[in-house]
């Protein structure tokens, strides 16, 4: 929103989940490094915000149980170049 | 960069991976459902103060709630009652209540008269605090104490400056249409504090621009008996003075980012070029040499660059050009015709008014003529003026009431540039051309 080059700020989280759909670990910033580093003020809150986004869909409950295989371990690519505002 | 309040994850089932793959999921898409926030009112030790903070909480939600970006959450849902601005919040109490944000605060009166309005700002998922902050302010100056707590809320949570402590002059429009008195007024950006700057009565003012650095505006003012001119005008003193005499028009003043130049446009034997004034020795430099009508320049937040309106091609379309009038060049392409370009205080984009087929359109633009969007539509709107931090654009809007676009009432409005988040602002009767201040220092 404020950041004049947002398609920059990607945040990259990956988290696993039990069957039940909690978390089974918790969620870890994989470019975390990089966005300390870049002292970014924007970086920042977008890894904020796209923190408490998965933290506040927790539990992942609404996937088969069946499947569970394939969504125990998810990595999400948060890109905010698209999103409102700009 | 906003919260994402939901993500729909439901894609995952349909891009089933092989079995013991991280599953990668690319989320370009936010949703942009406001962040919701709880605002007790502000806490007092006596009824006055108790008063007090209930006005300034007041306030601060008015702000929160017509920026778009947050949803204030109705205090009857409020669980817990803090009971000092020390304290630490009871964060179930308020989580309970879908709050993301909790904002408390307190007025205290001061030995020396003032009041001193405190407010910590808490994030209630993480159970931390994002911030704090304290005003001390002259107990009639809550207002804008109130709009000081907004703005630290608003850059704490948003990153970037807030625009709550700011002014809009506009043209206050009285009388019928044919004997039109129009006076310059000035009011807090929520339409609070309306004041007359000028009476309207020996003359009319037209396009008042703020100037970036001072309490100043520049503006065209039309009399009966001559050609309108260009004028600065110092809010506190109320002092007018005339920009140049010229045997020609001078109209549509801006300032340069800095404050020091006032570009406009100089109508001799029917045709308008732009030019530059330097305000310290009031020397005019010509910017445009052109047969065709060049008028509305505004600069570029850097300086260098100046966008204007031009028919040289045609229809009304937008230019830029550097700052001494070189390699001009054309950048809007689009069908009808385009006015009144302003650059935005960020720079990244140019604001503009397009007429097409009998409709107005406030749109941005990107300064290299790329990505344009058109943000309101309706049968007239003009006159953007961008909040200072380039995140929303005040304008005005008329409304007809018969069918040959007469009748109606002329107001001003807001939109932010996701076009999503249109407001009416409040104005004492009619209302047009706004102008909108940098932030109060």
């Amino acid at each position: 929103m404020g950041a004049t080059d947002p398609e920059k700020l990607v945040v990259v989280i990956d988290f696993d989940l039990n069957l039940d759909g909690t978390f089974s670990s918790p969620p870890q910033v994989v470019n975390d490094e990089q966005i300390e580093l870049s002292e970014d003020p924007f970086w920042a809150l977008a890894r904020q915000a796209a923190l408490d986004a998965v933290m506040n869909c927790e539990p992942y409950d609404f996937f088969s149980a069946k499947t569970y295989e394939s969504w125990k371990e998810i990595r999400l690519n948060f890109s905010p170049a698209e999103m409102g505002g700009r | 960069m906003k919260k994402l309040l939901i993500i729909l994850l439901t894609a995952i089932a349909a891009a089933a991976t092989p079995a013991f793959a991280r599953v990668t999921i690319d989320i370009t898409q936010g949703n942009v459902d406001p962040m919701p926030v709880a605002a007790p009112n502000f806490l007092g030790a006596d009824e006055a103060t108790q008063g007090l903070g209930r006005d300034i909480t007041g306030v601060i939600m008015n702000d929160l709630d017509r920026s778009g970006l947050f949803q204030v959450i109705d205090q009857r849902a409020y669980i817990e009652k803090p009971e000092s601005v020390n304290q630490r919040p009871r964060f179930a109490d308020w989580r309970i209540i879908n709050a993301q944000v909790l904002i408390v605060g307190e007025v205290e009166e001061l030995s020396d008269g003032r009041i001193q309005v405190s407010t910590r700002l808490w994030d209630v998922y993480s159970d931390e605090q994002l911030g704090a902050v304290a005003f001390k302010t002259p107990a009639d100056n809550w207002r804008r104490a109130a709009h000081k707590v907004a703005d630290f809320v608003y850059k704490t949570l948003t990153g970037e400056d807030g625009y709550f402590d700011t002014r809009i002059v506009f043209v206050h429009e009285t009388g019928p249409k044919e004997k039109r008195v129009k006076r310059l007024m000035i009011m807090d950006q929520d339409g609070a504090n309306p004041i007359p700057l000028t009476d309207g009565l020996n003359y009319q003012v037209l396009t008042p621009r703020f100037s970036p650095t001072q309490q100043q505006i520049t503006y065209m003012a039309l009399f009966d008996n001559r050609p309108g001119q260009v004028y600065l005008f110092n809010i506190e003193t109320g002092e007018q003075e005339q920009l140049g005499t010229f045997r020609g028009m001078t109209f549509a003043p801006r300032f340069s980012p800095d404050g020091r130049e006032v570009l406009m446009s100089m109508e001799r034997s029917g045709n308008s070029d732009i030019f530059n004034m330097d305000l310290s020795t009031r020397r005019l430099t010509r910017l445009t040499d052109n047969p065709a009508v060049d008028v509305s320049p505004t600069m570029a937040p850097d300086g260098r660059r100046v966008a204007f309106t031009s028919d040289r091609g045609g229809a009304p379309q937008i230019y830029t050009m550097n700052a001494d009038g070189s390699n001009q060049k054309r950048i809007t392409f689009g069908q009808g015709s385009y006015q009144t370009p302003v650059w935005s205080p960020r720079g990244d984009l140019i604001a503009f008014t397009r007429q097409y087929q009998g409709r107005f359109y406030i749109g941005v633009v990107r300064p290299d003529g790329t990505g344009e969007r058109l943000l309101t539509e309706s049968f007239l709107d003009e006159g953007p003026t961008w909040s200072p931090n380039g995140r929303v654009l005040m304008f005005y809007r008329q409304t007809p009431t018969r069918r040959d676009g007469s009748g109606g009432d002329t107001q001003l409005w807001s939109v932010d540039l996701t076009g999503r988040n249109l407001r009416r602002v409040r104005t004492p009767g009619d209302a047009s051309d706004p102008a909108w201040s940098p932030l109060l220092p």
